[in-house]
């Protein structure tokens, strides 16, 4: 709009507060947009949600689970983290009010100045206007350069510049590395530590992460029980359970199979069996009744189970039972028949596979079930299972038989250490407690062992298990033996703390839960007692049928396999 | 040949209300399925959430749009009053911005149509079907009354337009095909599922929801103070639904009339639109020699496949860079670029991608018809373009006689800032009796 006689009534009270309104709300608007971009860059630049001192605690910690001081600075450092970024968060969110407000004062403020001015319109001078062939043409000019920028633009930003994307290789023409690149599923440890994943929990020691579980049920009236449901094939090895599902392996002389089960009420979800893999041997092997031909416990990483049979049958399935690869390490020659559990670690199944004509550690890729190392051993036939021991960054996979205890790197499966300690049929797996390994072979031996100097600590040779495997807690490192009765020890001094008898033999393992430790005789009864220098019994619940396995404690529940079915216990039925 | 132009001009209108029925078939798809629920230690503080507002609210949103609307016609062809639209400039602000937060509009439900076409899983909410078709229905019929107020994203910048300048008819008609490609843009971008990024880089969603991060509050701040001087700049270079609405305007059966009776050709409304939408009358003008304007609309016509090729082939050397942006293929990227033997994630979506349990051989399927997509949108994307500067070009070249001063049917804002300088409008004559 043209106008003229432009006279402002700058003597009004009126024009000067919007004058003035103007121009302090104009400053201030500047001052907050400083503010904010300054707020801005500060946090891009800290970052505290990333600080780098923080992530090197949590991998230290990662290396180290129990360090309880190093949780609680870790804790400290990311609520200050998080207060700094929420500030910062706060600052912008009062800063975008303020911005809000002063742009608002400020445009209403520039509004009444121009309206106390006082406009008369008036046409544009004759003569102002352009032909519009001009007008055209100029027009043209500019929608062609407009266009010519665009495609210059485009190219020079594509062609000049790192926005190329990787060339991925199509489904038609996938390259040999396409496959190589497939990743594992590697699951954090705290995923492995809210399930059971392993013979005796995450690293087979015995340590179960709840700290309470049921003391009192009774299979016969069916008191606690929750559900009860029956296995088809027998087997001594314990479930596991990840998530929603629980699985256990059974066998004979004919089928190895491996189950799934709903946890919430039992149901059978589906059986595979694992048969026909290349290499498996036309004859089974001998095992004996006590054995059997599915003793080792399997193994999960969350998306795959893996379970060993006595025929040497390695196998992966998803959680639909599909079989995703399998394999045979050989037939084991072994009197009694296989029974080393599987572990894991990261994207590498490890698996001690001790017989006679040949011994060997592995780390076998999840993905695959190709081999990444393979440590040979000249230890002749063990049962024991590997457990990991978690002290440094890397942690050791701890391995028994006679006469040696190996640690191995298992990344790598180079050997770190050993000690001549073992004798006889070693079949009980390591204990672990305040820097001690502990390690037993029936009619030899029971032996500590310092991690950090490799030297025997002390040692024991009377009231030693054969098949049960010890656990230590803070004040007692208990034995179940063969003949029925517990035995206590000094985990600092071997000592005998205290020594109970009861009717049965122990089989399964004992598991620390809290401070109680959970050690179920071979008749289904469960001694309850705690870990402390006295035997103080909490209860004897009975199953109500015979138990060989290792119960697996989930959140405020107990999984225990029976020789004939599979309960749960804790809660209503 | 007046009777062939409406005929063109009703069998248009006809196929505009066929698609955009047809659009409503896609709001009665399922839903999505329920997200996954992951089992931990942990124990997830109660989630609290505002009382779903239902079916009942969305419509309330579509009805006081539907009324905004017509009250926009009502000011805009009965009263002619800049000062109605004003306040319904203002109301909407508040209603449209900061009460309902800027979602849904218009200008953003051109993503979930897109996405509804290309995503069978997408479900489609009638509201925002509504809100993507009345805007044009009414443009259809009555000319951008949807943006003389009632756009929140228009209202906030027009309510702070203090001295506009003019920028040259040139320059304006330059800037403008910027809103093009931002168009083709969204479509592609929506279609291939990478994301919705008017919603991404609306300016003023900051402001409405008092929340965004300093980028897009800076950026929206800018945008005011640059629309102080170049009013309203993000609907007039930027706005991607502006595009649809011109197309509809084109055609509209009404249209905003910048003097209620017949020009007295007094060239006080020359300079009234602060956005240069009002065309001069130019039958006095010099006109140019007819066989140089016929020589160059010749070339022009046989120049515009050849536009439409160049744009295509640089829409598909753009389509790989374009990909990257998908996330799918940005993982895809991230996997190949870690280096071999590697145990920890690189990123976060690595890990995440890790720890789901999808396969390598599915994600890659995955990305790689994504990347197909966008080799084939980037090709459609260029056409597009190309056709639309060359159909540009052809425009400027052809020679349009007016008498009148009359707004620009396709761009005119229905604003009403034209009719204060009319003498021939109602108001502006009883001010001249001095009523």
């Amino acid at each position: 709009m043209k106008t003229i006689d432009r006279t402002p009534s700058t003597d009004s009270y009126l024009f000067l507060l919007a004058k003035s309104a103007a121009l302090i709300s104009g400053v201030f608007v500047f001052l907050v947009c400083c503010l904010m971009v300054s707020n801005h860059f500060r946090m891009k630049r800290v970052d505290p949600i990333h600080s780098p001192s923080l992530e090197r605690m949590i991998r230290e910690s990662e290396a180290n689970p129990h360090d309880e001081a190093l949780k609680e600075e870790i804790r400290e450092l990311d609520l200050l983290a998080r207060r700094a970024f929420f500030q910062s968060r706060h600052f912008n969110q009062t800063g975008i009010y303020l911005l809000l407000g002063g742009l608002t004062v400020f445009f209403i403020a520039l509004k009444s100045l121009k309206s106390a001015t006082h406009q008369t319109i008036l046409p544009p001078p004759a003569g102002e206007t352009k032909n519009w062939v001009h007008v055209a043409q100029a027009s043209r000019r500019y929608v062609g350069v407009g266009a010519f920028v665009l495609v210059g633009a485009t190219l020079w930003l594509t062609l000049s510049s790192d926005l190329q994307v990787a060339d991925i290789p199509l489904e038609e023409e996938k390259a040999p590395e396409a496959e190589a690149a497939a990743v594992a599923v590697v699951p954090s440890l705290d995923e492995m530590k809210a399930n059971w994943v392993a013979l005796r929990g995450m690293d087979s020691l015995g340590f179960a992460e709840v700290k309470k579980a049921p003391t009192s049920w009774n299979g016969e009236t069916g008191e606690g029980i929750v559900w009860k449901v029956p296995v088809e094939l027998p087997g001594f090895n314990s479930p596991i359970v990840w998530g929603e599902k629980l699985f256990l392996s059974g066998g004979d002389k004919t089928r190895q199979s491996v189950y799934c089960y709903a946890l919430d009420d039992g149901r059978l979800l589906w059986s595979t069996d694992v048969q026909g893999v290349e290499g498996e041997p036309a004859e089974p092997p001998r095992v004996t009744n006590d054995t059997g031909f599915a003793a080792a416990t399997m193994t999960t990483n969350g998306h795959l189970v893996f379970a060993i049979f006595a025929n040497g049958n390695l196998a992966a399935l998803d959680y639909e039972g599909k079989v995703v690869w399998a394999r045979n390490l050989g037939k084991p020659k072994n009197p009694y028949g296989h029974s080393s559990s599987l572990l894991l670690h990261k994207d590498l199944l490890l698996v001690q596979f001790d017989h006679n004509d040949a011994a060997s550690v592995f780390g076998i890729e999840i993905l695959d079930g190709k081999t990444r190392w393979e440590t040979k051993r000249e230890y002749g036939v063990s049962w024991a299972s590997p457990v990991l021991i978690r002290t440094s960054e890397v942690p050791e996979l701890i391995t028994m038989a006679n006469p040696m205890v190996v640690s191995y790197n298992p990344e790598t499966g180079a050997e770190n250490w050993k000690v001549e300690c073992l004798g006889g049929e070693v079949a009980v797996s390591g204990a672990f407690q305040s820097g001690k390994l502990f390690a037993m072979a029936e009619y030899y031996r029971l032996c500590a062992i310092d991690m950090t100097t490799h030297e025997i600590v002390w040692e024991v040779e009377d009231e030693l298990s054969g098949v049960s495997s010890p656990v230590a807690g803070k004040n007692s490192l208990v034995i179940g033996l063969g003949d029925g009765s517990m035995i206590a020890r000094d985990p600092a001094t071997g000592e005998e703390l205290w020594y109970e008898e009861t009717d049965f033999g122990f089989y399964a393992s004992p598991v620390l839960v809290g401070d109680l430790i959970y050690l179920m005789d071979r008749s289904g009864v469960m001694h309850i007692f705690k870990d402390a220098p006295q035997f103080e019994r909490v209860g004897s619940p009975s199953l109500g049928e015979d138990a060989v396995a290792t119960p697996a404690f989930i959140g405020e529940h107990i999984y225990i396999r029976g020789v004939k079915n599979l309960f749960k216990i804790g809660g209503t039925s | 040949m007046i009777r062939l132009h409406s005929m063109t001009t009703f069998l248009f209108r006809v196929a505009v209300l066929l698609v955009m029925v047809m659009g409503f078939q896609a709001f009665s798809q399922e839903n999505r399925f329920p997200a996954p629920e992951f089992e931990s230690e942990y124990t997830f503080p109660e989630t609290t959430q505002p009382p779903q507002e239902g079916l009942f609210s969305d419509l309330t949103d579509v009805v006081i749009l539907t009324g905004f609307l017509l009250l926009a016609c009502y000011f805009v062809f009965k009263t002619r009053s800049r000062k109605g639209l004003f306040g319904l400039t203002v109301a909407s602000l508040i209603y449209f911005g900061f009460i309902r937060q800027g979602c849904v509009c218009p200008i953003g439900s051109i993503q979930n149509v897109t996405l509804s076409f290309f995503d069978p899983g997408y479900a489609l909410a009638l509201s925002t079907l509504l809100f993507f078709v009345i805007p044009l229905g009414f443009a259809l019929f009555a000319g951008r009354v949807f943006c003389s107020g009632i756009c929140p994203l228009g209202a906030i910048q027009d309510l702070v337009v203090l001295h506009p300048i003019r920028l040259p008819r040139a320059v304006n008609e330059g800037l403008s095909m910027f809103k093009y490609v931002y168009f083709g843009l969204a479509v592609l971008f929506a279609a291939t599922g990478t994301g919705f990024i008017i919603c991404r880089f609306d300016p003023f969603i900051g402001f409405f929801r008092l929340n965004a991060n300093p980028g897009m509050i800076f950026f929206g701040a800018g945008m005011l103070m640059i629309g102080a001087f170049i009013a309203r700049p993000y609907c007039r270079f930027l706005c991607p639904y502006s595009v649809l609405l011109n197309w509809m305007s084109r055609f509209s059966k009404w249209h905003l009339s910048i003097t209620p009776d017949h020009c007295i050709q007094c060239r006080l409304c020359e300079d009234s639109c602060p956005f240069d939408y009002i065309h001069q009358p130019n039958l006095d003008h010099k006109p140019e020699s007819r066989r140089i304007g016929l020589r160059r609309l010749n070339v022009l016509v046989l120049a515009v496949p050849l536009l439409m090729l160049l744009f295509g082939w640089v829409g598909s050397v753009l389509a790989e860079p374009m990909a990257q942006l998908n996330h799918t293929v940005a993982l895809v990227e991230q996997i190949l670029d870690e280096p071999e033997g590697a145990t920890e994630p690189s990123t976060d979506s690595v890990d995440a991608f890790r720890q789901s349990g999808q396969s390598w051989d599915a994600l890659l399927a995955t990305a790689n018809s994504i990347r197909k997509k966008f080799y084939v949108g980037g090709w459609l994307l260029g056409l597009f373009i190309g056709l639309v500067f060359g159909l540009k070009w052809i425009r400027l070249s052809l020679s349009w006689s007016r008498k009148d001063y009359e707004p620009d049917r396709g761009n005119c804002l229905s604003c009403g800032r034209c009719f204060q300088a009319c003498p021939n409008d109602k108001e502006n004559l009883l001010i001249s009796q001095g009523v």
